[in-house]
């Protein structure tokens, strides 16, 4: 899909944000739902396949909800992240899984930065505040989960192999099979938001907070 | 070039090195997915030495950039008497998020060194 035509649908689409928005109102601030609802309508424009047969309304309906419900729990969290810091994390995370889709490689930080039309060091800021989202951990993501039977062989090879299944298990489904594949079935970010159909950023999100939340469990197991 | 990082022993500092590690990754021109793991392989490396360090032991981190690879090594002063143990978690994480990592206990400096690549088909 070129640019235009995400553009294009991004336009004819977005009073499905006010209307998705509307719903959760009562409690939180409007603005703030719509630009979160904005991120999942840009997902959902770019990641559209409409040979799914899946109209394009539908596909967007469910992006912006779990966008608004991701941006709900991270409001949750301990760590504030400004709007625009927010808009700039939302912008680079697209921009990301956009060039890796293009080069079929995840990008550098100089190209996402020179696509984006912005500068190095703002990337990196982007790349800090997806990690200060992960601080809490509240509910697992929106995402499929998949299998991960081959795993378990790997853990048996740990003298501790229970206390790290046992750890893994207070851990959101998708969280665990996140860390599965990234650590145990050595797959890269990439192929794993591909796989989950996620955002790599988001991978990255999940990463960092299963692992915090694994330290204080297993020790130096 | 090298770049070194003084820090207090203490996880609280965790946060500085992840961000020079991701700093220092984007000049060596990683992907993405590498700055990231980078940032991940340094924040398990400081936990590991912290968590050994002697009491007001202060670690010391230092990077060297090259471009398509980060190498970081986290040292200090311990009393752990032998090498970090392998067969951990903690160490598998640190192996599947660098391509190359080891430990040393010399002379009561325990040392984390680690590398960071990009592979040779996902050239920028």
């Amino acid at each position: 899909m070129s640019t235009e035509q995400r553009d294009q649908l991004i336009t004819e689409h977005v009073g499905l944000v006010y209307h998705v928005a509307r719903r959760y109102q009562s409690h939180h601030e409007y603005e703030d739902l719509v630009q979160a609802g904005y991120e999942g309508l840009i997902y959902a424009a770019s990641h559209y396949d409409g040979s799914t047969g899946f109209a394009f309304s539908t596909y967007a309906v469910t992006s912006i909800r779990g966008s608004i419900q991701h941006y709900l729990r991270d409001k949750s969290s301990t760590v504030r992240i400004p709007a625009k810091l927010q808009e700039l994390c939302s912008q680079v995370s697209v921009a990301i899984d956009e060039l890796s889709q293009r080069h079929g490689k995840a990008p550098t930080i100089p190209a996402i930065a020179q696509h984006l039309g912005i500068l190095e060091d703002q990337v990196l800021q982007a790349m800090d505040a997806n990690v200060a989202r992960s601080t809490v951990s509240t509910d697992s993501e929106d995402s499929p989960v998949i299998g991960m039977q081959s795993t378990n062989t790997a853990l048996e090879d740990f003298e501790d192999g229970e206390a790290i299944r046992q750890a893994l298990s207070t851990l959101p489904e998708t969280d665990q099979t996140v860390v599965k594949l990234r650590f145990f079935a050595n797959k890269t970010q990439t192929e794993i938001a591909e796989d989950l159909e996620i955002s790599q950023m988001q991978v990255s999100r999940i990463l960092t907070r299963a692992l915090r939340e694994l330290r204080p469990l297993l020790g130096d197991t | 070039m090298s770049i070194a990082l003084h820090l207090p022993a203490h996880a609280a500092y965790a946060s500085v090195a992840r961000s020079m590690a991701a700093t220092i990754a984007a000049r060596c021109e990683l992907t993405y997915d590498r700055v990231e793991d980078a940032r991940l392989a340094i924040d398990e490396a400081f936990n590991q030495v912290i968590t050994n360090a002697s009491v007001n032991a202060e670690v010391v981190c230092t990077f060297i950039e090259e471009i398509g690879a980060i190498e970081f090594m986290v040292q200090s002063r311990t009393d752990l008497e032998e090498l970090l143990p392998t067969n951990t978690f903690s160490w598998t994480v640190l192996s599947a998020l660098a391509d190359e990592v080891h430990n040393t206990n010399v002379d009561g400096i325990l040392s984390v060194i680690a590398r960071v690549q990009e592979s040779t088909n996902a050239a920028a």
